[in-house]
């Protein structure tokens, strides 16, 4: 009786990891996503950058203040990359 | 002849029928004319497919079915509250996106999604209807949006000019990111395509059999990033429609 139900249950959990490892298989169109994904958060990265840059510039021809609104912005804008590659990465489900 | 041109100049514009307007060049290029193809192409196709035929829906109808579907749902899904009326905008905006990225694929047409003033126009013009719609409905508060919640109140001098900054990122995000995709994606075909001429019939295999994985990688690109474009559009449209974080 003993080994019949230690055979039940370790069937049980036989058929159970399968089932989690069914869902955990990789689709094929997961290369193409996770390609998608590095271009995105590379792209927010390189954006926050760049447009810190800019309006650092932009300030610093309208105020006169040479260096100090381009380092202001552009470590702004660096923040602000990573902040926007933590929230695309959110969105796809990551940090969950 | 094919062998001086660089991977670049199939980007090039050259203008088809020259418009001369108060000093402004608004010529006909290649660039529109392949605009007004992709235009013709899916209202053929969408014409075609909603007609009424017979008992059984033939393939073209289950294709413009389902592609209403598929905008339906994502609209429905992330616009939410007050989305329906966009439907029709973001519908369009789906299909110009994708027929000009699907289209370019096709050898010798022109892709206008990878020039970046085409895609700084949409992203641009979404943008400021974005903001537009955010502070007609919501007035001032539509302000509250920079202020993230839940968040303890001395950390917001830091917060504030980083959520205003990742505002106005966005534009240029949504549009790079479509723009680099999609001229990436051609100049590399191009260049490996290149490399068969330069390797000539005994190693030319090999970038050949690239070339073709590249092909179909691109094509399913050019619709993922009419996808992406598109959700990040009803996304935005979601952020000033129903103010939350």
């Amino acid at each position: 009786m003993d080994k019949k139900e230690k055979f039940k249950y370790k069937l049980h959990q036989a058929i159970e990891n399968r089932k989690i490892k069914k869902e955990k298989k990789i689709p094929h169109s997961k290369i193409g996503i996770d390609y998608s994904i590095a271009i995105n958060i590379t792209i927010e990265l390189i954006t926050g950058m760049a447009l810190g840059f800019f309006l650092g510039i932009m300030l610093d021809n309208y105020l006169q203040t040479k260096p100090l609104m381009l380092i202001i912005f552009i470590i702004l804008g660096i923040i602000v990359g990573f902040y926007n590659m933590y929230k695309t990465l959110k969105r796809y489900g990551y940090f969950n | 002849m094919a062998a001086n041109k660089g991977p670049l100049h199939q980007f090039e514009i050259s203008s088809i029928y020259d418009i001369k307007f108060k000093g402004l060049d608004l010529s006909f290029t290649n660039s529109s004319l392949s605009m007004v193809l992709a235009i013709i192409i899916a209202s053929i196709i969408f014409h075609i497919g909603s007609r009424k035929n017979g008992e059984l829906p033939n393939k073209l109808q289950v294709l413009v079915e389902m592609s209403y579907e598929f905008i339906a749902n994502m609209v429905r899904d992330n616009v939410g509250k007050g989305g329906k009326i966009f439907f029709p905008f973001i519908f369009s905006l789906f299909l110009f996106i994708l027929f000009g990225n699907v289209l370019g694929m096709v050898p010798y047409n022109f892709t206008y999604t990878s020039h970046i003033i085409v895609t700084f126009a949409l992203a641009g013009f979404i943008f400021i209807a974005v903001t537009i719609i955010g502070l007609v409905k919501h007035g001032i508060n539509f302000l509250k949006f920079f202020v993230p919640s839940g968040v303890p109140i001395s950390l917001l001098p830091i917060l504030i000019p980083i959520e205003i900054i990742s505002y106005f990122v966005r534009p240029i995000s949504l549009s790079l990111r479509l723009f680099a995709n999609m001229m990436a994606g051609h100049t590399m075909l191009k260049v490996f395509a290149s490399f068969i001429v330069l390797l000539g019939i005994l190693g030319g295999w090999a970038p050949l059999l690239l070339v073709i994985i590249l092909t179909g990688f691109e094509i399913m690109i050019a619709v993922l990033q009419a996808y992406v474009f598109t959700i990040l559009c009803c996304l935005y449209l979601n952020d000033a429609l129903n103010l939350h974080h």
